[in-house]
């Protein structure tokens, strides 16, 4: 039987990944900083999944765990995942995304030289940001160890988001207002981005995984919209006409106005989504109804509602 | 009670062994590692990983250009002893990048000694100074020969030298300065003139290679075995009274000498293999280095045991061991 273990599992891949992984008969380590954290708690307590907890930037701690268990999968999910908090936060930023690699992956070839290694980066890897600059150094870092012999991979993400997605995140906070039929006040609706579903793209990582070779892939739709769209088909999700106002002070000068990614090479193994953006934004938004009439923010029950699919 | 060091360029061939060193101590260790996109600390990984080192080998990211993280990591790891061994150490790769080198090797120190003495003032505190200072003055060279580097490496040094001796006489540190003179090991930087001869004695030997270029074989050093050397930083640092120290075998040998050690080793020739290239001198070459230990005797009780012909020996059966 496979283990894998997953890092970050407390996140929304984290926690898509680990129930995609044990559902397919994946024996599942679900690597969480905080094994109290209320995801945790809520969407991980699921069989085949056992939550361990495990801080990436301990390398001790994930060398002891190395031994301690038969690994043969490892999945870094583990990030500071947000590109405006990286600029109040570069050293961390650096340490969780980028450090904690090297040591994962030194881990790795003394202790589990077999076991296969991917790796978590973005679209974004390499724009102008502390995030950014991590996860290009992280893929290098993957890139050096692939050429020790080390079967590791990184598959760069584009935007992908689900109703896990922190409410901070502003595909969530649309979804949010569009259930709610609040008001909501956005920097720029000409941003373009590649949108999936996490759950599609989580899909993507095991195909990478055990792939013939070791190749680097960008995991997106292929398909680029506009924040506008995004915001129509959450209005539209909800039976709401679109209210909207634009506050520049939310604006992002720094973000890239464009950022998408190939396709081709994850279709060619086999992966294509599932979810259209507009599935995306009926699910989020039906989500979002639940949440504002329980009031409760983490419930293992939303991740069975798939108005979308 | 445990002692802490901070040790940066704990992944370095110093680093690694003083290291080893603390820990057989008994102290608890704190590394500084510069953050990079390449794998950088291979030498202190094994160390890092053993389960044994798990909560008294702790490594901290930080740079030496970046004031701000050595400070954070002096406050986070609270030393007993500090031992500055990072540095940009390449004396021809300092011709290049003079500019950095001043910032990490010179300034870099000021930034450790200003962390040193607003949060940690107890601490003690040891700079890897280096005989690269004395350059152009003859032999032999002890603690009390005057300067002259030859090299932005060691007029880089040779401020963090001085830096160190004033942070002494003006703030009370116990900051000592040990004046090293080559010492080389298995660990060493594959760059460095004698791993590049054991390297190639290595390869030449399996067939993997027939040629090795080198720059002025002339020049004389005095080579040690570097992990007889930590000893003696260690041993700085133990004493009652801060005071430099010279530590040196006190033996000189030309880079052609020491090739005929290395290739006789396995019964060949250098002069078969050798070649010279005027683009490996340097700008400014420092014709001899032999220092003078016999303060380090006479105080740390402190003596190089290991030849330089049995360091090129043991440096090339470790190299075609790692074949």
């Amino acid at each position: 039987m496979t283990t894998a273990l997953v890092t970050g599992a407390a996140g929304q891949d984290g926690i898509y990944l680990s129930r995609h992984l044990a559902a397919a008969g994946v024996s599942v380590l679900a690597g969480v900083r905080d094994p109290a954290d209320p995801r945790a708690m809520a969407y991980l307590q699921a069989p085949g999944i056992e939550v361990v907890p495990l801080d990436v930037t301990d390398t001790a701690a994930v060398a002891a765990l190395l031994r301690r268990q038969h690994v043969d999968e490892v999945y870094n999910l583990a990030a500071l995942s947000s590109v405006a908090l990286s600029w109040q936060a570069p050293q961390r930023t650096a340490a969780v995304n980028a450090d904690a690699v090297e040591g994962m992956l030194a881990a790795i070839r003394h202790i589990r030289p077999a076991a296969r290694f991917f790796q978590a980066s973005s679209v974004q890897a390499g724009t102008s940001s502390p995030y950014a600059a991590s996860k290009l150094t992280a893929e290098a870092l993957v890139a050096e160890a692939r050429s020790r012999g080390v079967f590791a991979v990184a598959g760069r993400l584009a935007n992908h988001e689900s109703p896990l997605r922190p409410a901070t995140f502003v595909v969530r906070r649309i979804a949010r207002a569009a259930a709610r039929g609040e008001q909501l006040a956005l920097g720029d609706l000409d941003v373009w981005r590649d949108w999936g579903h996490a759950a599609d793209h989580v899909r993507a990582m095991p195909l990478l995984l055990r792939a013939a070779e070791p190749v680097d892939a960008d995991i997106c739709t292929g398909t680029m919209v506009t924040l506008g769209d995004v915001v129509e088909a959450a209005y539209a999700a909800a039976g709401r006409p679109v209210d909207v106002v634009l506050d520049p002070a939310q604006a992002r000068p720094s973000d890239p106005q464009r950022v998408g990614g190939d396709a081709s090479a994850i279709r060619a193994l086999g992966w294509s989504p599932s979810y259209t953006l507009e599935g995306l934004l009926a699910e989020m938004v039906a989500v979002e109804r639940h949440r504002a009439a329980s009031g409760i923010e983490h419930d293992a029950r939303y991740l069975a509602i798939t108005a979308g699919r | 009670m445990t002692k802490r060091a901070l040790i940066t360029g704990i992944t370095g061939q110093d680093g690694s062994y003083l290291a080893e060193l603390l820990l057989d101590k008994g102290y608890e260790v704190h590394g500084l590692v510069r953050r990079s996109s390449s794998f950088n600390r291979e030498r202190i990984d094994p160390l890092h990983l053993d389960p044994a080192n798990a909560d008294r080998l702790f490594l901290h990211y930080g740079d030496l250009t970046d004031s701000t993280s050595l400070v954070n990591i002096v406050r986070a790891a609270r030393p007993d002893e500090v031992y500055n061994l990072a540095a940009q150490s390449h004396v021809g790769v300092s011709f290049e990048m003079p500019e950095y080198t001043a910032s990490a090797d010179a300034l870099g120190v000021v930034r450790l000694l200003e962390a040193v003495r607003l949060h940690a003032p107890e601490a003690r505190f040891y700079q890897a100074s280096t005989s690269e200072m004395f350059g152009l003055t003859a032999p032999p060279q002890n603690e009390e020969t005057i300067f002259h580097p030859r090299s932005p490496y060691g007029a880089a040094k040779l401020h963090a030298h001085w830096a160190c001796v004033n942070y002494r006489e003006a703030y009370g540190l116990f900051a000592v300065s040990g004046i090293l003179f080559n010492h080389e090991s298995p660990r060493r930087g594959e760059s460095f003139v004698t791993r590049k001869v054991s390297r190639a004695v290595a390869a030449i030997r399996a067939g993997r290679a027939d040629r090795l270029t080198l720059g002025n074989l002339d020049a004389i050093r005095d080579w040690g075995y570097a992990k007889e050397y930590v000893e003696g930083m260690w041993r700085m640092l133990q004493q009652d009274r801060p005071v430099d120290y010279v530590l040196a075998t006190g033996v000189g040998t030309t880079v052609r000498d020491f090739c005929d050690l290395a290739f006789s080793h396995v019964g060949l020739d250098w002069r078969d293999f050798v070649d010279t290239d005027p683009r490996f001198e340097r700008p400014a070459e420092v014709p001899e280095l032999i220092g003078d230990p016999s303060r380090a005797a006479a105080e740390l009780g402190w003596k190089a045991s290991t030849t330089v012909g049995e360091l090129a020996r043991l440096m090339v059966d470790a190299d075609i061991a790692a074949l």
